[in-house]
This record gives C-alpha cells, structure tokens and sequence, in this order.
C-alpha cells in the first residue's frame, strides 16, 4: 500500500499528522511534504485513518 | 421561513430557492443555535436569502445561504471563482480601503503573505508553548475552584486563549478589558457608528504599537512583522495594520466562544464529564468532536465571476454565505449530528475552514481547548449551570456565549 499527497493543495490542516505522525511528515510551515510514501503493513490502518481525517481530502491510498 | 417574491434581476432562480430567513428572530436560536440553525436542512441545500445576512445588511438581490457541508467545503476550495476580497470590509467602517491580511487576499498576494506568517503559526511552534499554556490555565483554575462557583467566560473563557494571544502579540494582560470592548463593539455594536468607534480605537491602538517596535525591537508578533519584507520592500503601514488587525479581532474572539459552547454541552450533559473524568486519554478526541459541533464563525465569499454553481446562476459580486455552524450540523455529514459523541472516530470538521484561508490559529486553538479541557476534569469536580443566574448567548459576527454561571 502507498499513499499519496496532493501536496500542492494541502492547506495546513495538519489533521494526518496528528493522527499518523509515523506516517505523515509537515514541513516547518506545518503542512504536509509527503508526496508518496510506501506504507508496512503494520502502519497501515494509522495511514487510512489519517487520510480519512484530511479536510480537504487530498490524501488517497493506492493499494499495490 | 417564508417564501417572498423574486428580485428582478434574479429570473433565473427558481421560486422555492427565494427565501426570508432571519436568524436573528428565531427565539430557539438563543437556546441552541447550532439546532435552530440546523431547521434549514429541512430546506434546499442553497437558497437565495432576501433578509440581511449574518454578518452583512440585507444585499440588494438577496445573499445565497449554502446549508450543506460538502457544498460550503467545494466553495472554500474554489478560490478561483468564489473570492475573499471585502469579506469582513471593517476598513469600510473607517472609510477607509485596506484589507485584512491573509483573510481579504487572493492568489498571488494571500500566498505570499501565508508563507511569511505559517511558521508563527506552526503546530510545532505552539506545541514548544504548552508547558506556558497549561501554566495559565492552571493559574486561571486555582482562582475560583475553591469558590465552587465561576462565571465561565469572565473568568476562564476569555482571560485562557486572550491572555496566549496577548502574550504572543507582545500586548499587555492588564489592558483585556479594554481590548475586548472594542473588538465587542466593533462586531456587535448596535450602530454604525459604534461599530465604526470599536474599529477606530483598535487601529489608533496598534498604530502606536507598531510605531513602538520599530524602534524597540522585540521578539513577538509585531515585532517580527515590523522587521519582515514583501516583493523586497518593508511591510506598508496599511498591510501592518491589515495584518495585526486581523490578528487581534480572531485573536480575541473564536476559541472564548468555543469554549463557550463546550462547557455549556458538558455542563448540561454530565455524562460527557463523566466519561472524560474516567478515561482522561478521550480529550484529544473530545476537543475534535467539540470543534466538529460548535462551528461558530459566520464566514462567506463574494462571487469573482457569473458562473453557474450546482444549477444556480451565480452572479459576480453576490455574497455567498457559509455559516460553519450549518456544516456542524449537517446530517447528510454526520449521524445523529446533534448528538455530543466523544467516541465519533476521525471526524473531519469545517470549523477551521477548508481551503488557501484555512485558519492559521487553527494549532494555537487546539492545544487550548484540550489544556483548558485537561486541567479542568482534573480539578474541578462535576459541574452544572446554575438555575439561579443567566446565561446568554449571542449570534453576531461569531456565535457566542457573553455569560455561562457554573456551581460544583
């Protein structure tokens, strides 16, 4: 599984990051700089639910 | 709600989207105006509202009102055509034309202007001050939890998140009072003209501040910004005032009515308090599901060009209102929304906005609301409202509560 940010329009909710912070890294601005990240399998459920947390909805998960 | 007839330069909307809707008049608004708000979802998910707005008087052609969460989400994403130019217009009330600074931006300068201010106001910034936080709320507690008595917002609400915002601003403490009556006035004097006085008095006050640290340095808020750049030129002075304006009327107004809110839910409901009391690693999620339910801001966009939305023929310069606390109650979002559910999972909330304007404080105020809500279960036990006083709310510029009684 990866996901993947649509960093261009990510606001600074910083939502995922409180969630997942294994998972979602933000820049010292605060907003998110994880353009596409490979996800164990042990951090997966953390990595959905910080998707499902984004307001603006710019995080999907791609399954492989 | 009645049905009026239709503005001539509004043929294109249907009849039944042509409505007179005064909040202000609905007496259940000043029970709960989260429910009173939330009768419009019984209605369409847009309507052309002819009785003046929340926020603004009545607007030649009427004022859109969009009800439905994922409609006020797709219109604060759209900055393209829906824009924040003139929202709040308080430099109108001085005769003045300066904007707030993020909030009355677009694209290009709000972006510029964003990445000068975001690392003030980062979640790692504010997560280095909680030790401060919790200090202040401590203080504020010990004050009357002997008492078994408070007045909430005089004594907690207000002083926890203005005493932060001071602080952070570089303003003195002792002049609160003074602070909050005029941001009071300047959101809901009862005429113009006191309005106009409230927005005078806080400009001629920052005025001064900023003359100050131009020439005393200082490592707050207004001191950094006296010292920052644009396109390679200082600040101007209209964009200093535009900015920390800005800063002090959100500063002093949004997290005190959301605690408001909240206390007033667990006062009513001890069960909440309860269930916090047993199992204190709730609150994160608590302060979430809070913020979810009680969106008190009053926000809205101007229309940047005709464009035709969801069917409806929107019109450049019409207002497009997007009151948060209708996203916080929209059942077509959230089961059963008017129900308080500290066990709701991953909630996503509007509260802070969505979209470029998202609300920078929105870190600040998060970490206040679980300190406020931590340090509070610890130490005061279960409250209620007491029967005896009153309590008072009120729905101009944000919703709000001016007196909330507790006894324990």
């Amino acid at each position: 599984m990866r996901v993947k940010v649509d960093t261009s329009r990510c606001v600074g909710h910083a939502r995922c990051f409180a969630i997942a912070p294994e998972v979602y890294n933000l820049n010292a601005d605060g907003y998110n700089d994880t353009e596409i990240r490979i996800i164990p399998e042990e951090l997966e459920l953390l990595a959905r639910r910080g998707a499902k947390a984004c307001p603006e909805r710019v995080i999907t998960i791609i399954e492989d | 709600m009645s049905e009026t007839t239709p503005p001539a330069d509004r043929s294109g909307v249907p009849a039944e989207l042509i409505r007179s809707w005064s909040f202000g008049k609905d007496p259940d608004a000043y029970e709960c105006p989260f429910r009173a708000m939330s009768k419009l979802h019984d209605g369409p998910d847009i309507f052309l509202n002819t009785e003046p707005s929340l926020n603004v008087s009545a607007q030649p052609g009427g004022t859109w009102v969009v009800t439905r969460f994922e409609l006020q989400r797709e219109i604060q994403q759209r900055a393209d055509i829906f824009s924040n130019k003139g929202v709040a217009n308080f430099s109108a009330l001085l005769g003045e034309d300066w904007p707030l600074i993020p909030l009355e931006l677009d694209a290009p300068d709000h972006v510029k202007y964003r990445a000068m201010l975001n690392p003030l106001f980062s979640p790692s910034r504010f997560k280095a001050l909680e030790p401060q936080i919790r200090q202040s709320t401590v203080d504020l507690i010990e004050k009357f939890r002997d008492k078994g008595r408070c007045e909430f917002v005089q004594e907690f609400g207000r002083p926890l998140p203005i005493g932060v915002f001071l602080s952070l601003m570089g303003l003195p403490f002792d002049q609160m009072e003074t602070f909050v009556g005029w941001a009071e006035n300047t959101f809901r004097g009862e005429t113009r003209e006191i309005r106009a006085a409230g927005a005078r008095a806080i400009k001629d006050y920052l005025t001064g501040v900023i003359e100050d640290r131009k020439v005393n340095p200082s490592d707050d808020i207004i001191g950094f910004l006296v010292k920052q750049e644009f396109k390679g030129e200082p600040l101007t002075y209209d964009a200093l005032i535009g900015i920390t304006f800005l800063l002090f009327v959100g500063g002093l107004d949004t997290v005190a009515a959301t605690l408001g809110f909240a206390y007033k839910a667990l006062a009513e409901q001890p069960e909440l308090q309860r269930q916090l009391r047993a199992d204190p690693s709730l609150i994160p999620n608590a302060v979430q599901e809070i913020l979810r339910a009680f969106g008190v801001v009053n926000s809205r966009r101007l229309v940047a060009q005709d464009v035709e939305f969801h069917g409806l023929p929107f019109k450049k310069g019409d207002s497009v209102d997007l009151p948060f606390a209708l996203a916080s109650r929209d059942p077509q979002q959230y089961p059963d929304p008017h129900k308080i559910d500290f066990m709701r999972e991953d909630t996503v909330t509007l509260s802070f906005a969505a979209g470029p304007h998202r609300c920078i404080g929105s870190h600040l105020a998060q970490i206040e609301i679980r300190i406020a809500l931590e340090e509070w279960i610890a130490r005061v036990p279960e409250f209620r409202i007491n029967p005896d006083e009153k309590t008072e709310l009120h729905l101009q510029g944000v919703l709000g509560v001016d007196r909330l009684p507790l006894i324990w």
